[in-house]
């Protein structure tokens, strides 16, 4: 589960929030979509939520664990995909893999099953004997997601996971987040591919200039607004008059 | 040529826009102010470490001057400089040349290969004669006003100064180009460079030492000694340029267009053997490794590892796979007791028996611990530059906002980085260390303890400029060699070494006179000392450093 209580972010010695006063609570077993344009709060949520920014107001809670007060053991819970294609490239796959399962402390029967069952799973069995640096971007992509679940994480943060992936790999990484879900954890991803969350997400959140501007179901947000779709709802949400030609 | 000077104008100004504080407009008052400050300082230390070098020159040239051999100044200078840039241009040449991120970029632009290599090889050069012009220009200047008119060393001065680097540049060129092709087909590509670039430049070491110092009998030193010429003439057998540009720099016109001409056939050639094909061997790294990602089949073994033992491993394997970085880390620290220890074992092949031996009871003669001091303190200079430790915060780059995520408390992970940095010490002074104990017959007992005072500055050094990367990482770089080579925390790291060392110099000096095992003894209480302060400061500062400041 996963806890922002009036969470604020304010870099520097800005005048604007880049977070500003977030309370949001995502379940057990939910898929959370985030949503936002950019420069709304997403990255800077994700974030604070996965340790590498320390927040300026409020908590984060991940399963009851203050992620300010508590870093190390919070990070122990989450399984992070980051955006960015910035990752340790000097190692082979496999080698990404095991430093990951060492610093999660994952023992060594269940690195081997689910580093083995996720390669194949993602099509990478070949190439984890190669640098990452020699990887393309989706191949980069699916390692990292791989190094994200090789400790079973109850909690599993994406920041764009779709930027970059084909379309087979984007379905099966969509069926993995899925699946996770319904095994109870708790998954928290940020897109620009509306599509995508309105089909995949149980729930969904929209940002703009760091405040959550409203959240629920998809098909919740288009009843309050009485748009046709999850796009319109959107467009409405983050900038009218760009709705409005629409 | 036209699309040459535009491409080497760009190439210029994004070089030089890293010192431009006011770079951005999008910067904020606070940020421009603090890039003012922070220019200001960088040229307070460069004018610093500038007057080092006009002081040292200044020492040199007095020395010399008693003698009676003050032409030997610019000779030395010239020397230098272009020792350094075959020496140390090869790995600057191959990570300049062929590892920019640039290169798929500007394979699509309307250039040709030959253009985008002259280019490139256009601003190597302009950084070498900016290192030359700090060398040579203060040895040019005393040499000058000793003659008591400027006129003539200017005007033969600057064209010796642009003509410089030139040919050992090709030369660097060219073999880099030559190690790129043969390497091209190899699956370790990277390592087989490395490994062939380190092995060159031992290679030129070995070649500087063995023409330059060949003979060590009585009689050559008392010929050299009693003649200029001889003397000119043993320090710049190794590379005739060296000889060209001494004789020019003192008004041999002959000698001077001799230089000209032989550097512009220079780079005449490598433009047309390297030119043709450069841009597909700079492009070819990035399409080879993408076929072998394909290829890659077998077993892992998964073996389990502490968070320390799994950080400690990751630094390794960055800083060995990443050709950037290994030339900085590894080049200095490794070549440096490589160079002494040929040199030495040169030295002893030609010397007469008696010399070395005569050297030995010397040695033998007096306290071992005084012996032991003045070796801790030669040890001590292979922690002097460390790029691994100094700026193993900023070549985290990128990642760094990703590492921060990652479940390690942010002391374990600098202490993977620090222990990766003084292991690399530690590797070069226990070379050094056996140097002397099989050369020099110093007693093992004495140089243990050397050794472990050295190792104490190395980790105090190491802990400081370490603290010094992680309070101003420099993360945003765009090539791997910005990375470590354009961070001025090596610098940083450098003048702690400087001021630790200075500390232990105090008890070296006030004790000397109570016996050699007291002085090491004291000198070894200050490096503890240090070492005992420098851990604390870094582990306490580690945790301020767990998230990203912003």
């Amino acid at each position: 589960m996963i806890e922002f209580i009036q969470t604020t972010k304010v870099y520097g010695r800005s005048d604007r929030a880049a977070l500003d006063h977030l309370n949001l609570k995502v379940g057990d077993g939910c898929v959370y979509g985030f949503l936002g344009p950019n420069g709304a709060g997403k990255t800077t949520a994700i974030r604070l939520l996965t340790g590498a920014l320390r927040a300026t107001e409020g908590q984060v809670l991940v399963n009851g664990i203050d992620v300010g007060k508590e870093p190390v053991r919070a990070k122990k819970l989450i399984g992070f995909v980051p955006d960015s294609q910035e990752m340790y490239d000097k190692l082979t796959g496999w080698e990404y893999l095991n430093f990951m399962a060492d610093l999660y402390g994952v023992s060594r029967e269940d690195r081997i099953r689910r580093g083995k069952k996720y390669l194949e799973k993602f099509e990478m069995a070949e190439a984890a004997g190669s640098r990452i640096s020699s990887y393309s971007r989706g191949m980069k992509q699916k390692i990292a997601s791989i190094g994200a679940l090789i400790h079973n994480p109850p909690v599993w943060v994406l920041d764009e996971p779709m930027v970059g992936l084909d379309p087979r790999a984007a379905f099966l990484l969509k069926e993995e987040m899925t699946n996770r879900a319904k095994e109870g954890a708790t998954v928290f991803f940020s897109t620009h591919v509306l599509e995508v969350a309105e089909k995949l997400c149980d729930r969904v959140g929209i940002i703009n200039k760091g405040k959550l501007l409203t959240e629920g179901t998809p098909e919740e947000l288009q009843q309050k607004t009485g748009d046709a779709s999850l796009e319109e709802v959107f467009l409405e949400m983050t900038g009218t008059d760009t709705a409005a030609e629409a | 040529m036209k699309n040459y000077w535009i491409l080497t104008r760009v190439m210029l100004k994004n070089m030089l826009s890293s010192l431009n504080p006011f770079a951005s407009i999008y910067e904020t008052k606070q940020k421009k102010s603090r890039a003012i400050l922070k220019t200001v300082a960088l040229l307070l230390i460069s004018l610093g470490a500038l007057a080092s070098v006009v002081y040292l020159e200044y020492l040199i040239f007095t020395g010399l001057e008693k003698i009676r051999m003050k032409e030997l100044l610019p000779g030395l200078a010239i020397m230098v400089s272009m020792v350094l840039t075959l020496v140390l241009g090869l790995f600057q040449g191959l990570s300049e040349l062929f590892q920019g991120k640039d290169a798929p970029f500007l394979a699509v632009l309307p250039l040709t290969s030959r253009q985008i290599f002259a280019a490139r090889l256009t601003t190597l050069y302009l950084t070498e004669c900016e290192v030359n012009a700090v060398i040579c220009i203060p040895a040019f200047v005393l040499y000058a006003v000793s003659l008591g008119s400027a006129w003539p060393v200017a005007l033969t001065g600057l064209p010796v100064l642009l003509l410089l680097p030139l040919i050992p540049l090709s030369i660097v060129a060219l073999l880099a180009s030559l190690l790129m092709r043969i390497s091209a087909f190899a699956r370790h590509r990277e390592t087989i460079v490395m490994a062939l670039s380190m092995a060159l430049a031992v290679a030129y070491s070995v070649g500087v030492t063995m023409t330059s110092g060949s003979s060590n009998s009585t009689q050559d030193m008392i010929v050299m000694l009693l003649s200029r010429e001889a003397l000119m003439h043993r320090l710049t057998g190794f590379f005739p340029p060296v000889e060209w540009a001494m004789k020019g720099l003192t008004g041999n016109w002959g000698m001077l267009l001799l230089l000209a001409a032989v550097s512009a056939a220079c780079v005449a050639v490598v433009l047309g053997l390297a030119g043709p094909g450069y841009l597909n061997q700079a492009l070819s790294s990035t399409e080879k490794t993408v076929v072998r990602a394909k290829q890659g089949k077998g077993e892992y073994s998964w073996n389990r590892h502490s968070a320390l033992a799994a950080l400690h491993g990751l630094e390794w394997k960055e800083l060995l796979r990443t050709p950037a970085w290994a030339y900085n880390a590894l080049a200095g620290v490794v070549m440096f007791p490589l160079m002494i220890t040929i040199g030495m074992l040169t030295g002893i092949s030609n010397a007469d028996s008696s010399g070395l031996e005569g050297f030995r009871q010397l040695i033998a003669g007096v306290d071992q611990g005084y012996a032991a001091v003045v070796t801790a303190g030669v040890l001590m200079f292979g922690s002097m530059v460390n790029p691994a430790v100094s700026t193993a915060i900023s070549r985290e780059g990128g990642r760094w906002p990703f590492a921060l995520t990652l479940p390690v408390q942010q002391k374990t992970r600098f202490l993977a980085k620090l222990l990766v940095g003084v292991e690399i010490n530690a590797f070069c002074s226990a070379e050094l260390a056996i140097v002397a104990w099989v050369l020099v017959r110093i007693s093992p007992l004495w140089l243990l303890g050397a050794l472990l005072v050295s190792w104490l500055i190395s980790l105090a050094a190491g802990a400081f400029s370490l603290w010094v990367d992680a309070i101003r990482p420099q993360l945003s770089w765009s090539s791997e060699m910005e990375a470590i080579k354009k961070n001025f925390n090596q610098v940083f790291g450098m003048m702690v070494w400087v001021i630790l060392v200075a500390l232990c110099v105090i008890p070296a000096v006030l004790l000397w006179k109570y016996g050699g095992a007291v002085t090491l003894a004291g000198v070894g209480a200050v490096a503890l000392a240090e070492a005992a302060v420098s851990l604390p400061l870094l582990f306490r500062q580690a945790e301020k450093h767990a998230v990203l400041k912003i």
